[in-house]
């Protein structure tokens, strides 16, 4: 199924996030788990109530397991972002935070900081 | 009766303790002991900021997932040098910062004192550096093109 969805406000996000860019002293992921590269358009995330956790952790190319953040919806879009379902052939719960700056290297590590400081880590 | 002794300065070139009649009490033997220490500690926290540091070269190709790249040897130079700096420069008290890569290549330090932030992003491919001060909240950053200008950055951040 690939219809896409609206995804409410108290709905969330799962976000990948490799040990490195983990504080463990603060309990919270570093900026670097969300800043988006040079060329993408949007960052990748899953729909949480689209998806399972142990699927949302797992990169399913190379079946290593990271850890997950976890963000409500409507913190991106209370700072101006878009949160859209691009659901994939693969992922039905994929979708994207949009609408961050692609060429402004101040912009982007700003919106990485309040999205970091917005998620928290699950346990896994 | 114990003694009052007043440390009228912990900076680091001005070290110097008096009694209440305003004479010294530390004498120029304590104050080298003092000093050695100091740069002995500073020495320590460099070495375990700059092995954070040389650690992330160790991260392959989609370090995240989502198609990171390897931290490039630009941003570990940048990164190496800002510490060696702040080591170096004496006048300040280092503090461990979080070390963290981000997947264009880049290196980020963060520094936390309370509820104020500062972060120095070293970029994987530019000569430039991106700084981002959080107080309480409110972020401000900017973008300097040289270590000297990014350490004047933290200096004034450290200074509150």
């Amino acid at each position: 199924m690939t219809t896409k969805e609206f995804i409410p406000d108290d709905n969330s996000l799962h976000r990948r996030v490799n040990d490195r860019c983990y504080d463990a002293l603060a309990g919270k992921c570093t900026e670097g788990a969300f800043l988006l590269r040079s060329k993408e358009e949007y960052l990748s995330v899953n729909w949480a109530e689209r998806t399972d956790l142990q699927t949302s952790a797992t990169d399913h190319n190379s079946g290593k397991v990271f850890k997950l953040a976890e963000l409500v919806v409507k913190e991106p879009r209370a700072i101006g972002l878009n949160v859209e379902h691009i659901p994939t052939l693969n992922n039905h719960a994929h979708a994207g935070i949009l609408g961050i700056s692609l060429h402004d290297d101040v912009q982007k590590i700003i919106v990485a900081s309040k999205l970091a400081e917005k998620s928290k880590i699950l346990k896994q | 009766m114990n003694a009052v002794i007043n440390f009228f300065s912990l900076d680091y070139n001005r070290i110097g303790a008096v009694n209440s009649h305003g004479n010294s009490v530390i004498s120029a033997w304590d104050i080298q002991l003092l000093k050695a220490e100091i740069n002995a500690i500073d020495t320590r926290i460099r070495n375990e900021i700059i092995e954070k540091i040389l650690d992330l070269r160790h991260l392959g190709q989609n370090w995240d997932s989502y198609g990171a790249v390897p931290v490039s040897e630009k941003a570990i130079v940048n990164a190496y040098h800002f510490v060696s700096k702040m080591a170096s420069d004496g006048s300040f008290i280092i503090k461990r910062p979080i070390v963290s890569p981000e997947p264009n290549g880049g290196i980020l330090l963060k520094w936390k004192w309370q509820d104020r932030e500062l972060l120095n992003w070293f970029l994987a491919d530019d000569t430039n550096f991106v700084y981002l001060e959080n107080f309480a909240g409110e972020r401000n950053g900017g973008k300097v093109s040289s270590l000297d200008d990014l350490l004047k950055i933290f200096k004034k951040w450290q200074s509150g």
